[in-house]
């Protein structure tokens, strides 16, 4: 089941051009045969079996929700930005235009209520969707998806996190099977914000100096140790091992490093998006959920804006305006919308009172989230705050709620049950949890 | 009641006698497991693996023992060597080794600070290891070294900062943490859930929980600014609660109380002979660290079924008592568990039994230390040492061993990110590279062997075995395939493929 013995012409990750031109000239019967090709073709939207995927953009630092989603004009907490208008009855901030356009798409919570104002913990809660217990190795929300949605045969795997973002919340009890596979920014800097748009797959490519029929050679003799391997045989250690192999052998192919090939879009369509590492990483979760990938996190990093908040808050809203909004179109003109959520959300909001620094610091107790696509009834907004943006007026939304409005937007129950590392069952939301029903 | 009474006998034995006594024997501790497994695997009707060969003895025990695989001269010395007695001999060489010291620092500090594994606290791992070490070193008494553990942390500026004190940062010195980690790490107790609610599944409390988590708090002032024993409020309640003992012994408080007295009198409960789970937990956890799967699962619920009837609960309780009769000699247990026929079994079986009868070996994946340390010595490189400063190599070795984390080695998985990096990264790289490799590069070099030679060498050097006809045929015909400048590489391709295989990435 875990052979590597495939055709060795389907193993040569990075063939030239002229390759792929050779090989499709002696025609792709004997690579498609193997069933490598295929997978690919198969994730593509016509398929009736389709899962539905997220995409979370990642508001890194805490964004200031109420100049964003939930402003206050007039009010001595509300700041100098305009309101305008993105649905009926509905009014966000000046500086999300394009959003604007795509306003009956978006739902707006403006009644999330958290406990967590410490960016490392409310990361971890807001992730994960639980408060931290004990031994308890919860798993991101991205490796529980994947993990509903796995698919042993497909290319890529179903939880990809872009632009970096803080390792230690990944597969947790899952295994690291669903952690993310991340691209763009350095790990072991354990930081968001990719170094230029530079959004590459670690160790991808083949080494410098290794050629194509070196690496097939690798593989050959490799797959000749495992077959020989007789310990190996019904152990489930060694074939994760052999299967994370062949996953990444895989992964290295021409037809599924692809989707990772950005300069194969149109340039139009990438400069819609806008430039930087989160624009381009929002066209590159396009072209994963395209393929089938489950949860796709793209982070946003900058909004811990405790100093000259609004000058910065503007500038951020810009390149979310952009590239959320040109997201949001893409989806759509692709048919992908209805079967793709977005969430925009950050660990938590800011004080609406302005701090001496013109700027606003760490406030879980009143803000914003977004979401849009897989059905979620668009053009309104869902909760209010009071007058002066610092209480919840209506029904608060914790963690929990929002989680399980996730979960059950992309068709999953809520209440289903992993088990965990401490032998204790632990559901995909935190059972406190109520889908928003106003939403769905 | 029985317990009260051997330890009466016990302490009558001890500890004027202890001195004059002969060590206990390891090997006759070894022989009662096998009888217990022996009596379990003809109850069970099941069929034991065959005890493996020398070569694999060799790596498993030196993968266990030192954390590494073994180099390919040890493994040469160790194919040569004719004594009946070899492998008792290399258990015992392999734990007086400093291989064995370091590797163990590790196996604790993950055990007591798995904090320390995540990027929070990974500062701590560095001086709790080195405070371990010396221990290990020295072969103090366990219940010595969890004693000083809990007692004295604030020891940390008098030998520079090598402290346990790391146990108490990853606590956050909150109380309540300190509670569920020390009775987890110390009695394979899991009282988390009680934290905020009566546990559903075990026996404890929420009012046990916090009664614990008083022990580490602060005393109260009474009259006349006297101190008193602590109390605790549980959070969002009136409830205020005093240090109470979880087995519902009397806490004797003295007349004077100082701000570490409730921790001590805890300590002093908690790693005393008759302790129901101390040494139990101990033993418990170094067994699942060499075979794999504990006898007790899981790990932190000795207080649950599984502990008191479970399958193994009996032998657990003989090993646990042994253990405490021998001083909680640590490398007299560690001795007696890998002198077993049961850790020489094979992990090759027509048909796979039932985990918990210990009838074959499972396999394990290799935590990420126990990986980077053997890739250096497939390559013939020095181990990073620890003692020499805080190089780019040991910082090299951290976040590969980072990102090779695994949990629990029983259950190891890999990603495609480690898969990857294992096949492209940098560090997979240069070891493919005859300049950066001295196995490689020596086996390249060295005029008086041939081909098959020096594959050979290569086997030995990365899997601890000797390729068989099959293996040594078809890579030998692959290198002599390639054109005569070509043959330094084709071997860096043979030693990449050795390393990436399920073989060498596994304990098997």
């Amino acid at each position: 089941m875990f052979s590597l013995r495939v055709p060795r012409s389907a193993l040569r990750a990075g063939m030239s051009r002229r390759d792929v031109l050779r090989l499709s000239a002696v025609g792709a019967a004997g690579v498609s045969q193997s069933g490598w090709l295929g997978a690919l073709a198969a994730g593509a939207k016509d398929d009736p079996k389709r899962h539905k995927s997220v995409i979370l953009l990642w508001m890194n630092g805490g964004p200031a929700t109420i100049d964003l989603w939930d402003l206050k004009p007039g009010h001595e907490n509300g700041g100098p930005f305009k309101e305008i208008e993105a649905a009926p009855g509905v009014k966000i901030s000046e500086h999300l235009p394009n959003l604007a356009k795509h306003g009956k798409e978006l739902g707006i919570v403006r009644s999330m209520a958290t406990r967590e104002g410490d960016h490392q913990r409310a990361r971890v809660v807001s992730l994960t969707g639980y408060t931290p217990q004990g031994a308890i190795q919860f798993p991101a929300l991205g490796a529980l998806v994947a993990h509903e949605f796995d698919d042993p045969r497909a290319d890529l795997p179903g939880f990809v996190s872009v632009g970096g973002r803080a390792n230690d919340i990944g597969g947790g009890f899952l295994g690291p099977r669903f952690a993310p596979l991340v691209v763009g920014g350095d790990r072991d800097r354990l930081g968001f914000g990719a170094p230029a748009a530079d959004l590459k797959v670690p160790d991808l490519e083949r080494p410098a100096g290794v050629s194509t029929e070196s690496h097939a050679k690798r593989l050959d003799l490799l797959s000749g140790l495992e077959a020989d391997f007789a310990p190996g045989k019904g152990h489930p250690v060694a074939e994760t091992m052999k299967a994370a192999t062949d996953r990444a052998v895989r992964l290295m192919r021409p037809e599924a490093a692809a989707a990772f090939r950005l300069e194969d879009e149109k340039p139009a369509a990438r400069e819609a998006y806008g430039r930087g590492t989160f624009a381009q990483g929002c066209l590159l979760a396009r072209r994963l959920v395209e393929r089938g990938v489950a949860f796709v996190e793209v982070s946003l990093d900058g909004w811990d804006t405790h100093n000259n908040n609004f000058e910065r808050v503007k500038g951020l809203s810009g390149t979310l305006d952009t590239a959320f909004a040109a997201l949001l179109a893409d989806l759509k003109d692709r048919g992908l919308l209805d079967s793709t959520l977005v969430v925009c959300q950050g660990e938590f909001g800011r004080t609406p009172k302005i701090n001496g620094q013109t700027g606003r610091d760490h406030w879980p107790a009143s803000w914003s989230a977004v979401l849009a696509g897989a059905g979620i009834k668009g053009g309104q907004a869902v909760g209010k705050t009071s007058a002066d943006g610092t209480q919840v007026e209506s029904d608060p939304t914790r963690t929990a709620d929002l989680v399980a409005t996730v979960m059950k937007a992309i068709g999953l129950d809520p209440m289903k049950q992993n088990m965990s590392n401490v032998s204790r069952p632990i559901r995909l939301a935190d059972p406190a949890g109520k889908p928003i029903k106003e939403l769905l | 009641m029985r317990n009260r009474l051997l330890l009466l006998l016990a302490a009558v034995a001890w500890p004027g006698a202890v001195r004059a006594a002969e060590p206990p024997d390891p090997a006759k501790l070894a022989a009662r497991i096998d009888d217990r497994l022996g009596a379990e695997w003809k109850r069970a009707g099941a069929k034991p693996a065959p005890l493996v060969d020398d070569a694999t003895f060799l790596r498993r025990a030196s993968l266990d023992l030192v954390g590494r695989v073994p180099t390919a001269a040890e493994v040469r010395a160790f194919l040569a060597d004719t004594a009946a007695d070899k492998r008792a001999r290399l258990v015992a060489q392999l734990i007086d080794s400093g291989g064995h010291t370091r590797h163990m620092a590790t196996f604790w500090r993950r055990t007591w600070v798995p904090q320390a594994d995540t990027p929070e606290f990974a500062r701590l791992a560095d001086d709790f290891e080195a405070w371990v070490a010396a221990r290990v070193q020295e072969n103090v008494p366990y219940d010595r070294v969890v004693r000083e553990l809990l007692t004295q942390p604030g020891a940390a500026g008098r030998r520079g900062a090598v402290s346990p004190v790391g146990f108490f940062a990853a606590s956050e010195s909150k109380p309540e943490n300190l509670a569920a980690n020390a009775t987890r790490s110390f009695l394979g107790v899991n009282l988390d859930c009680a934290q905020c609610h009566n546990h559903p599944f075990a026996r404890w409390t929420r009012d046990q929980f916090w009664q614990t988590a008083a022990f580490f708090a602060a005393p109260k002032t009474g009259d006349g600014g006297k101190a008193m024993p602590p109390e605790l409020t549980i959070p969002n309640t009136k409830r205020a609660l005093s240090p109470e003992l979880l087995d519902g012994t009397a806490v004797k408080w003295p007349e004077v109380l100082a701000s570490d007295t409730g921790r001590k009198l805890l300590t002093d409960w908690l790693t005393a002979k008759d302790n129901p789970y101390f040494a139990r937990n101990a033993v418990n956890r170094l067994w699942a660290h060499v075979y794999g799967t504990a006898l007790v699962e899981p790990l932190d619920d000795l207080s649950g079924d599984g502990g008191n009837t479970g399958y193994h609960a009996e032998l657990l309780k003989e090993l646990a008592d042994a253990f405490a009769a021998s001083g909680f000699d640590l490398k007299y247990i560690t001795r007696a568990l890998v002198l077993t026929k049961a850790y020489q079994l094979s992990a090759v079986t027509p048909d796979a039994t039932d985990p918990r009868l210990f009838a074959r070996m499972p396999i394990r994946g290799l935590t990420g230390e126990q990986l980077y340390d053997s890739l250096r010595t497939a390559a013939g490189l020095p181990p990073e040492r620890a003692d020499t400063g805080r190089g780019l190599g040991l910082e090299g070795r951290r976040r590969f061993a980072a990102q090779f984390h695994v949990e629990r080695p029983v259950m190891a998985e890999r990603s495609i990110t480690q898969a990857l990096s294992m096949m492209n990264g940098r560090l997979i790289t240069d070891l493919t590279d005859p300049a950066k490799n001295p196995t490689l590069g020596g086996v390249a070099s060295a005029p008086f062997l041939d081909t098959k030679g020096k594959v050979e060498t290569l086997f030995l050097a990365a899997l601890g075995r000797k390729p068989t006809a099959k293996e040594a045929k078809t890579m030998v015909e692959y290198v002599e395939g390639v054109t005569e400048s070509d043959r330094d590489r084709a071997l860096g391709d043979v030693f990449w493929a050795l390393v990436n295989s399920s073989e060498f990435n596994t304990n098997h």
